[in-house]
C-alpha cells in the first residue's frame, strides 16, 4: 500500500519537474545543427522580393510573417530510438501551455497537430507538427507580428492550389527521402 | 491508510470515467481520429465571414459556442465492434437522450443529446453511425460540446469535411 502511495509522489513529482521546460525557440536552436535534423529557415523578405509574383494583398499577408522555420527528424535505420527521445521533447514543449492546440489529426501511421500563439485575431506564432511511423517527424513554425489568421490561411489555401510557385523554395517533400 | 486510498479513488474516479469518453480510441492505429478544439472555432469565425448578413451571424453565434468536436472512424472489425459496445454503455451511463434515429441504404445513425439551456439548444451532441464507405464497413463516433443551436447545426457539415459529417445535415429542430 505503502508502496503505491510512494509511487503517485514520485508521479506527481514528476509532473511538477516538467516545468523548468525549453521554449521551442530554443529547441530549434540547439538543434538546427544537428546532423540527425534537417532544417529550413525561410525569411520572408525571400519571398515578397521584387521579382515574386504575388498579388499586393498576399504580399501585406506575407509582410506580417518574419520567417518560417521548418525542422525535420528523417527516420533511419539507426536513430529509432533518438527519434523517439526528440520526438518525446518535442511534445512536451508543444503541450507546456504556450501554446494553444487547434486541430489533432492521427489515423493510421500518420499524426498531424496545429497549434498557435497570441491572440485569435493576431497570431504571433503558428506552429504545425507532422509525424509519420514510417518517415519521421517535422515541425513548421511561422513566426511574425499579429498575423492575421484569416489572411494566413487564405495564403495557404492559395499555395495548395499552386496558384504560388516560390522559386528558391526548397522541396519540402524531398526532404523525408533518403 | 484504507481510508486515504478511499479517498484517491475518489478524487481519480471522475477522471477514469472520464476515459470512457473514447480517448483511448485516439492512439489507435485502426481509427483515424480528428479533435478540433475551440480555440480553432473561434479562428474560423475571423475568416471570411460577412457578419452583416442574419444567416451567416446565426452560424457565426454557433461556431463560437462550440466546445470541442471529435470524431473516430474506423474500418476494422473489432475496433468496430469494441466502438458498439462503448457508445451504448456510454449512452446508458452518460444520461444521453436520443435525439433521433435514421436507418437508410444499410447504414444506421444515432443521435443523442444532453439538454442545454433552451429547447433549441443542446450542450452536447453525440452521433454514432454505422454504415459503409467505399464498400467498407465503418463505424464512426462524432462528439460535439458546447452551446449547440441545433437550427443550425446542420451547416457545420459543408465547412467540415469530416467522416459522417453529411450526418449532421439529418439534424432537424425537435
Amino acid at each position: 500500500m505503502r508502496k503505491a502511495f510512494f509511487t503517485l509522489v514520485l508521479l506527481s513529482l514528476g509532473f511538477v519537474s516538467c516545468d523548468n521546460e525549453t521554449s521551442l525557440q530554443e529547441f530549434y536552436v540547439e538543434n538546427q545543427n544537428d546532423n540527425q535534423y534537417v532544417a529550413f529557415d525561410i525569411p520572408a523578405s525571400l519571398l515578397t522580393g521584387d521579382n515574386s509574383r504575388f498579388t499586393p494583398e498576399q504580399k501585406a499577408t506575407l509582410e506580417t510573417i518574419r520567417k518560417v522555420n521548418i525542422l525535420g527528424f528523417p527516420k533511419k535505420a539507426d536513430n529509432k530510438e533518438i527519434l523517439a527521445q526528440e520526438q518525446e521533447k518535442l511534445a512536451r514543449i508543444l503541450k507546456s501551455g504556450k501554446y494553444n492546440l487547434l486541430m489533432r489529426y492521427g489515423g493510421g501511421d500518420r499524426k498531424a497537430e496545429l497549434y498557435f500563439s497570441g491572440e485569435e485575431d493576431a497570431i504571433d506564432e503558428l506552429v504545425v507538427f507532422g509525424a509519420d511511423d514510417e518517415k519521421g517527424f517535422g515541425i513548421a513554425r511561422v513566426t511574425g507580428n499579429d498575423m492575421n489568421p484569416g489572411d494566413i490561411i487564405k495564403l495557404f489555401q492559395s499555395m495548395d492550389k499552386d496558384e504560388l510557385n516560390v522559386e528558391g523554395l526548397p522541396d519540402l517533400g524531398g526532404m523525408f527521402k533518403d | 491508510m484504507k481510508k486515504l486510498t478511499l479517498a484517491i479513488l475518489a478524487l481519480l474516479l471522475p477522471f477514469l470515467s472520464g476515459a470512457q469518453n473514447f480517448d483511448k480510441y485516439e492512439n489507435m492505429k485502426d481509427v483515424d481520429a480528428v479533435v478540433i478544439t475551440s480555440k480553432m472555432f473561434k479562428l474560423l469565425t475571423k475568416i471570411d465571414l460577412n457578419a452583416d448578413d442574419p444567416e451567416t451571424q446565426a452560424y457565426i453565434d454557433l461556431i463560437e459556442n462550440l466546445q470541442e468536436m471529435r470524431v473516430f472512424s474506423s474500418t476494422q472489425e473489432n475496433v468496430r465492434k469494441q466502438m458498439s459496445a462503448d457508445v451504448s454503455s456510454y449512452v446508458k451511463k452518460g444520461g444521453l437522450e436520443e435525439l433521433m434515429r435514421v436507418t437508410e441504404d444499410g447504414k444506421t445513425v444515432k443521435f443523442y443529446y444532453k439538454p442545454g439551456k433552451n429547447d433549441d439548444y443542446v450542450s452536447q451532441l453525440f452521433m454514432f453511425m454505422e454504415g459503409r464507405e467505399k464498400s467498407k464497413p465503418v463505424s464512426v463516433i462524432l462528439n460535439i460540446s458546447g452551446e449547440i443551436n441545433l437550427t443550425q447545426i446542420s451547416k457545420l457539415a459543408n465547412d467540415f469535411k469530416i467522416p459522417g459529417g453529411d450526418e449532421l445535415k439529418k439534424v432537424e429542430t425537435k
